[in-house]
C-alpha cells in the first residue's frame, strides 16, 4: 500500500515566503530516476564551475558522483527507508535510512538502537555553495527531522547516527549536523574512509524538533 | 508514517520474559521489539527465498555455521 505524502512548508529563498511541498515517506523507481536525472547535470556543472574558479579539488563537495539509481533495487527492503521532498514538481532532497543494525555509541546512550542516516542529499540548486541564488531553504533540516520522527515512531527515542561528508565551515556538512541538527561529533568513531561520526541523543532530538529549519 | 493496526498476542511466560528482557535491554516498548523482530524475519526470509544462506560467525573461535530458518 502506498503511503500518502505529507504536506510541509519550505522557505522560498527568492521571495522570503513559505511554499507548500510534499514529504514522501516512501519512493518509487520513477521518482528516484527523475531526481537523479534532474540533479546530476546541475550538480556536476556547479562543482566544475567551483573548480574552474580556483577551488582546489579537496575543497569541492564530495558527493559529485552519487547516483541514487543504484538504490532502486533496495526500495522495498524492509530494513531501509527512503524519503524525499518534492516542490514545484521536482525532488528537492532525498534521504536513505537504515532502520536496523546500528546501536548508539555516545556513553549516555551506548548500545541503544538508533536510526542510521545512510545518505542525504539536497538538490544542487538549493545549496548556497553550489548555487549563488539558492531556490528553497530548509530542505536538509526537514529531511533530518523526518529521520527523527521515524526514530520516535520506531521507539528509538529520536536517536540518530551518521557519518558526515567532510567540511566544517559554516554551511558545510559537519557544521550542519553539529549546529543545525544538534548532533555530537565522535572523533573515535570515524569510518574506514575517515568520515566523522555524528550522533543525536534523545534529549537533543527534542531540541532539534522544536527548532526551525534554518 | 504508516497506519498501524492492533492485534492481541498470546505468549507463554517464557516468551513474555524474553520479550521483557529485550525491551529492558534496548529501552524499547514490547511492540517495538516485536516489530523489529518481524522486520528482520521478513528480510531473512526474503533473502533465503532468493537462494541466499544465513551464517553465524565467531571471529575469535574462527567458526562459521549456517543458520537454518523455517
Amino acid at each position: 500500500m502506498t503511503r500518502s505524502p505529507i504536506t510541509i512548508g519550505l522557505r522560498d529563498l527568492h521571495n522570503g515566503g513559505v511554499v507548500d511541498a510534499l514529504l514522501h515517506t516512501e519512493l518509487s523507481e520513477a521518482q528516484i530516476r527523475a531526481a537523479q536525472e534532474a540533479w546530476e547535470p546541475v550538480r556536476k556543472a556547479a562543482i566544475e564551475n567551483l573548480h574552474a574558479q580556483g577551488q582546489p579539488l579537496e575543497a569541492l563537495p564530495k558527493h559529485w558522483g552519487w547516483d541514487w539509481r543504484r538504490k532502486i533495487n533496495r526500495l522495498d527492503d524492509p530494513l531501509l527507508g527512503f524519503y524525499g521532498i518534492e516542490c514545484e514538481g521536482k525532488m528537492q532532497g532525498l534521504l536513505e535510512l537504515a532502520k536496523e543494525g546500528h546501536l548508539a555509541k555516545l556513553p549516555e546512550q551506548k548500545g541503544r538502537p538508533l536510526i542510521y542516516v545512510k545518505y542525504i542529499e539536497v538538490a544542487a540548486w538549493n545549496i548556497k555553495v553550489l548555487a549563488p541564488n539558492p531556490r528553497f531553504g530548509g530542505v536538509g533540516a526537514r529531511l533530518m527531522k523526518a529521520a527523527v520522527e521515524l526514530s520516535l515512531s520506531e521507539d528509538c527515542k529520536g536517536r540518530l547516527g551518521l557519518h558526515s561528508l567532510p567540511g566544517a565551515n559554516k554551511g558545510d556538512p559537519e557544521w550542519f549536523y553539529q549546529h543545525v541538527c544538534k548532533m555530537e561529533p565522535m572523533e573515535s568513531e570515524r569510518d574506514g574512509e575517515g568520515l566523522l561520526y555524528f550522533e543525536l541523543t534523545a534529549q537533543r532530538a527534542q531540541e532539534f524538533l522544536k527548532g526551525g529549519t534554518q | 508514517m504508516a497506519d498501524k493496526r492492533t492485534m492481541t498476542l498470546n505468549l507463554t511466560d517464557e516468551e513474555m520474559n524474553a520479550l521483557d528482557a529485550l525491551s529492558n535491554r534496548y529501552d524499547m516498548s514490547k511492540t517495538a521489539i516485536v516489530r523489529k523482530a518481524l522486520r528482520m524475519y521478513q528480510m531473512i526470509d526474503s533473502r533465503l527465498q532468493r537462494g541466499e544462506k544465513l551464517f553465524l560467525e565467531d571471529e575469535a573461535e574462527k567458526k562459521k555455521s549456517e543458520l537454518v530458518v523455517l
